[in-house]
């Protein structure tokens, strides 16, 4: 088999209140587990910056990564109203100087706002206009069905997808359970991509390169909570031609944050 | 992460350890022996399955290198035609005598059937367990009701194992890892293995099962379900059980074949250990001939 180069859509850093023996929690100890995986490139977010305060893990990331040219920044962000969080142009700037290509956003889980257009508009509008991938964890997509639903449900998705069809949407962690709802919200979405770190599902790229495509699904870790190599072997193992394989390691990764326009 | 367990030989994830470097070389990983604790036919009802097909599962076991799966019947669990799933998998262990062996599935909502179905299924040379599934019939059942009881006395007096779905939060109360090991306690010649090691997204979960391994001589972990969604737990159930202790498993058709397997071929231990894990234990457990 080809060697693939390797780009990891779904990576974090630094301390999590989900510890547990081993977390990794420093850049160099996440470089030499890429290395471990063959990984050559992660777009990485702070945990921090998710579970605790958005404008400090994004800072604290740019730190522990500047320079690194295998370790690309995405930032968490949130609404400006309340003036915890710099108002969308601003924000853009920031990202433009930093070279942060990328944004994740968890409203329910974690920051407690609303992504209804009343609340989310200027900032989702602005993130469209700029084309910069928006990567959305803590979807019911994203959870088993034991957990309780957050109220980010696949209808909200694709009305998000749909009120900004420009703007790039990443469904994160990808769920075995609700496999019928993604498929037909990916076919209903040409905006929406999906990260594969936690799809344990028998067949499954082969299902979504046939019923989507390739160039909608992205590789990932789930690093430092994702089991080693489990995502690699699956995407290995799966039964797809080898430009598909290319595409769907890093290429696509590629394609979107390439596609940014500042 | 510190690498630890069982042996001294050679391995861990980026060193000169041969599993390494198969693992590197891509599937199918035909230079390793890997047996499958955990698979299944039929359909789970909220689940996609891209197949139930015995020839195709047959098939996509050889594309990653998986000799032999020990299957139960998802219908027999699911559905309550208990007798009508253990006859697909009476049928598979017959057309595929290479690469299926048995587990029969009883069901304590069927308990005038639990009998005749032990004595009926086991009967075939290549059934070689019985499964339980406390939280998907038709309603939940403790593992620890007496309507189990006759499969764990039959196991104990024909030397059967046995494997136990576990789960944390709402199915902790039914099949959680404690819940397990009161059971096993009372039958301490039956080899139960806690299917899932009791975690899917809940570590807290893979502690409390990995504790019960490492507590109890009779008690195993699988790894499907799990081991993808957590780094470092084959590392970690290893250091505390013992590679003895745990078998890899898939959940196919639920689940993938390959996210338990990365975590194992890529885990930082040695070698040996991880050839318990992958086939050697299973080998054991299931009386299945090595290559």
């Amino acid at each position: 088999m080809d060697a693939l180069d390797l780009f990891d859509c779904n990576c974090g850093l630094g301390p999590s209140r989900r510890h547990r023996p081993g977390l990794i929690t420093e850049s160099a100890g996440l470089l030499a587990e890429l290395d471990v995986q063959g990984i050559r490139r992660a777009l990485v977010y702070a945990i921090s910056a998710e579970e605790y305060f958005p404008r400090h893990g994004n800072r604290w990331l740019l730190e522990q990564i500047g320079g690194s040219d295998r370790l690309l920044p995405c930032w968490i962000v949130m609404p400006h109203h309340t003036g915890e969080f710099p108002a969308p142009d601003e924000l853009i700037g920031r990202m433009r100087e930093h070279g942060v290509r990328a944004a994740r956003m968890n409203p329910p889980s974690h920051n407690r706002y609303s992504i209804a257009p009343w609340s989310a508009g200027p900032l989702l509008e602005t993130l469209e206009r700029n084309r910069v991938p928006l990567f959305l964890s803590g979807t019911d997509l994203g959870r088993y069905l034991d957990d309780p639903g957050t109220g980010f449900t696949p209808e909200v998705v694709h009305e998000l997808c749909h009120t900004y069809p420009r703007l790039p949407f990443v469904i994160l962690r990808l769920n075995f359970q609700l496999t019928r709802v993604a498929v037909a919200l990916l076919q209903a979405c040409p905006n929406l991509y999906a990260d594969l770190s936690y799809h344990d599902v028998f067949l499954g790229i082969e299902l979504l390169c046939r019923e989507v495509g390739a160039e909608r699904l992205l590789f990932g870790t789930g690093l430092p909570i994702g089991g080693r190599g489990a995502a690699l072997v699956t995407l290995q193992a799966a039964e797809i031609e080898d430009g598909e394989r290319r595409r769907i390691a890093g290429a696509n990764l590629q394609r979107l944050l390439d596609g940014v326009q500042w | 992460m510190s690498g630890s367990g069982a042996g001294s030989d050679v391995g861990g994830a980026s060193g000169a350890g041969r599993v390494a470097r198969v693992a590197r070389a891509g599937p199918p990983y035909d230079d390793l022996v890997i047996f499958d604790n955990h698979l299944h036919f039929g359909h789970a009802p909220a689940v996609f399955e891209a197949t139930t097909d015995p020839a195709e599962l047959a098939r996509q076991m050889s594309r990653i290198g998986i000799r032999v799966a020990v299957v139960s019947s998802i219908w027999a669990i699911f559905s309550g035609d208990v007798r009508a799933g253990n006859d697909q998998v009476l049928a598979a262990l017959d057309r595929f005598p290479d690469r299926y062996l048995g587990y029969v599935v009883v069901h304590p909502a069927y308990p005038e059937l639990l009998a005749s179905e032990l004595e009926r299924c086991l009967r075939h040379p290549r059934m070689r367990g019985i499964k339980l599934h406390p939280t998907q019939y038709s309603h939940p059942v403790r593992i620890t009701d007496a309507r189990y009881r006759p499969a764990f006395e039959y196991a104990r007096d024909h030397g059967y194992p046995i494997l136990i779905h576990t789960g944390p939060e709402a199915q902790r109360a039914y099949c959680g890892a404690e819940e397990v090991a009161r059971v096993a306690r009372e039958f301490p010649t039956v080899p139960v293995m806690l299917a899932h090691t009791m975690g899917f997204d809940r570590w807290e979960g893979v502690e409390e099962a990995v504790a019960v391994a490492a507590r109890l001589d009779n008690a195993y972990v699988d790894l499907s379900g799990s081991a993808g969604r957590h780094y470092g737990l084959v590392e970690y159930a290893v250091a505390r059980a013992g590679s003895e202790k745990i078998l890899y498993g898939s959940d196919v058709p639920q689940l993938t074949f390959t996210f338990p397997l990365g975590p194992v071929l890529y885990a930082d231990i040695p070698d040996r250990a991880k050839e318990n894990i992958l086939g050697l234990n299973s080998a054991r457990m299931f009386d299945i001939p090595l290559p």
